[in-house]
């Protein structure tokens, strides 16, 4: 971890306005990633892991709208400015690979042509050196029979071919930021480690700053230094993975990393559900499934408690001190 | 063309439109007295001939005949299915882009405004257009045109708001990609497989309304030798000399029919999940 932010987020609130009602997807975030960490956020699905990566990225839904709250990246709050140069440069800076390999390319083309059109254009060079870049970027991403995949069309590759194209893409770009939104899910368990270690490898090769979403703490562990634990649209937990893992301070990280299946240990899920994403919390929205639950976490927003590296937003951990 | 092999039918609308084009595009030199099929001078000795060796298809009131007729009509009917579906397509396909893909503000002005042209039963709004207009062939490509162009706008805009939210139209946004590189590299070569099934079936609606317009008095002006209107010059003569309409409505018939089957056969060949099966059975 190196000391200076290159992202930092406050108080960002965003909805989404669909016809069952406001989703509040994130409440209140407050997030810095540091330049050159790679930095993973963790949450079941619905806690705004996803919309969290939209926003950075700046490609969120016409329905989501950022009521509160700024992302200052390069000391510009990319929400609040409508210049043309603030988005032309967060389009060159972040770079993004998605879950599903297979959507990740237009079907109806070979992946030379995609390459081609997209790095002339992005890139503002002329065909042939395009093509040039594009090769080097597969090599790159360690694709042995490059010219194979270049002059394939997305349903004659594998998945995991595929998600190493996006990657080679995203990166072709020579992006600061890189935004992973559960590159692996859809991939077989071998192939998911080889795409981790390829990231990790170019991630280090491009000095990215690396944000990965993930509901797998798996991946987490062996991916990223530092983990955010998310739930309901709220940030719960955030500290160097192997603190985290080792030593959770929330009780629903500790949940969490219960319900985790491994061999010879039983099983112990988070009783009860997710909150409904339209609910309005006066106080915690893990209250009510939480077994450390006390008065005031029906009434009173959990505190952001910072305990040295760590920060967790919790009333156990009000007034107390971190004690290493 | 592979797929006319599979089915039969389909290769009944393939060869149907073939010569419909062809005999469109050859009209003027295959009929052996051109002049003849747009004169309106009476030739009272040769009206009402029954279709025979030297008429084919009979004579009409003025003594016209009328295999040349319908013949030198092919090309006004290619021209106009043609230009009507182009043209519609030249209108709906930006605007349903524009409103699918952006979406917002601007998108529920544009769809609303499709929506008004919707709202009217597509022949009656040609009709108004066509009065406002008058008439020719130009007129009638434009006012068939303005009454059409809303289905397309709405099927792509349906089309455009499913494919955006996929994964590699974030992939080509998050590249940087500008939105009309986005909309027509993109979004467009995706949605197309729908579209040219529908513009295909379209082109047989087209020439039948244009028909109807001719039929009403209110599209292409005699003495020009258009389907529409020479079953509109025949029908009151019915009892007496039925060949005069029935003919031009046959090849009206004929070809709507097999702009349909081509229709069909694209919708079924351009779905890849079909293909697969009608490559399968070749094998087999």
């Amino acid at each position: 971890m190196s000391g200076t932010t290159i992202i930092s987020i406050r108080g960002l609130v965003v909805n989404y306005y669909t016809f069952g009602g406001v989703i509040k997807a994130l409440r209140d975030v407050d997030l810095d990633i540091n330049h050159g960490e790679s930095i993973c956020i963790v949450g079941e699905s619905g806690s705004g892991k996803s919309t969290l990566a939209q926003t950075i990225a700046m490609i969120l839904p016409q329905n989501a709208v950022v009521e509160r709250g700024s992302i200052i990246y390069d000391s510009v709050d990319i929400l609040r400015s409508s210049s043309l140069d603030v988005l032309a440069r967060v389009r060159r800076d972040i770079g993004m690979v998605f879950q599903d390999p297979a959507t990740s390319f237009s079907p109806l083309f070979p992946i030379k042509q995609q390459f081609v059109d997209v790095l002339s254009e992005v890139l503002k060079v002329t065909p042939e050196e395009a093509l040039r870049i594009s090769r080097e970027a597969l090599k790159n991403a360690r694709l042995i029979e490059v010219e194979r995949v270049l002059n394939s069309y997305p349903h004659e590759l594998s998945g995991g071919m595929l998600q190493r194209a996006s990657i080679a893409l995203a990166l072709a770009k020579k992006p600061k930021v890189l935004i992973a939104d559960e590159p692996t899910t859809n991939l077989d368990v071998t192939t998911q480690a080889e795409i981790l270690d390829l990231i990790k490898v170019l991630k280090r090769e491009y000095g990215l700053t690396l944000i990965m979403i993930t509901h797998n703490f798996g991946v987490a562990a062996h991916v990223c230094d530092r983990v955010v634990v998310m739930y309901a649209g709220m940030i719960f937990e955030d500290g160097p993975t192997r603190q985290v893992l080792d030593n959770p301070l929330h009780p629903y990280t500790r949940g969490l990393l219960m319900a985790i299946p491994r061999m010879g240990r039983s099983l112990t899920p988070i009783p009860g559900f997710p909150p409904d994403p339209r609910e309005v919390f006066e106080g915690c929205p893990f209250y009510g499934r939480c077994n450390s639950a006390r008065g005031e976490c029906s009434t009173q927003k959990p505190p952001r408690v910072v305990l040295g590296e760590r920060t967790v937003h919790c009333h156990l951990y009000w007034g107390s001190q971190w004690k290493s | 063309m592979e797929f006319a092999v599979h089915r039969k039918i389909y290769l009944v609308g393939l060869v149907i439109v073939t010569l419909f084009v062809i005999t469109g595009i050859l009209a003027p030199y295959i009929v052996r007295r051109p002049e003849d099929a747009w004169g309106i001078t009476y030739n009272p000795e040769k009206a009402f001939k029954q279709p025979s060796l030297e008429n084919p298809l009979g004579t009409d009131a003025l003594g016209r005949d009328l295999l040349n007729r319908v013949v030198l009509g092919t090309r006004f009917s290619l021209i106009i299915g043609v230009s009507v579906v182009s043209l519609s397509l030249f209108i709906g396909i930006p605007i349903g882009l524009l409103a699918g893909y952006l979406g917002g503000r601007l998108g529920t002005v544009l769809m609303r405004i499709a929506d008004i042209f919707l709202a009217f039963p597509p022949l009656l709004l040609a009709i108004a257009f066509a009065s406002v207009l008058g008439r020719g062939v130009l007129n009638t490509i434009i006012a068939l045109a303005l009454s059409w162009w809303p289905w397309y706008t709405r099927l792509i805009y349906i089309q455009t708001t499913s494919v955006k939210s996929l994964a590699y139209v974030d992939s080509a946004r998050i590249m940087g990609l500008n939105p009309i590189t986005i909309m027509f590299k993109h979004i467009l070569p995706n949605i197309a497989t729908p579209l040219i099934t529908q513009a295909t079936l379209d082109i047989g609606s087209a020439i039948l309304e244009a028909s109807a317009l001719s039929f009403l008095g209110v599209g292409v002006p005699p003495p020009t030798p258009e389907w529409g209107l020479l079953v509109s010059e025949g029908w009151q003569y019915i009892n007496m000399a039925w060949w005069i309409s029935f003919f031009p409505g046959l090849a009206i018939l004929v070809v709507v029919l097999g702009f349909n089957l081509l229709g069909d056969a694209f919708k079924e060949y351009l779905d890849p999940r079909v293909r697969n099966l009608m490559v399968r059975r070749k094998v087999k």
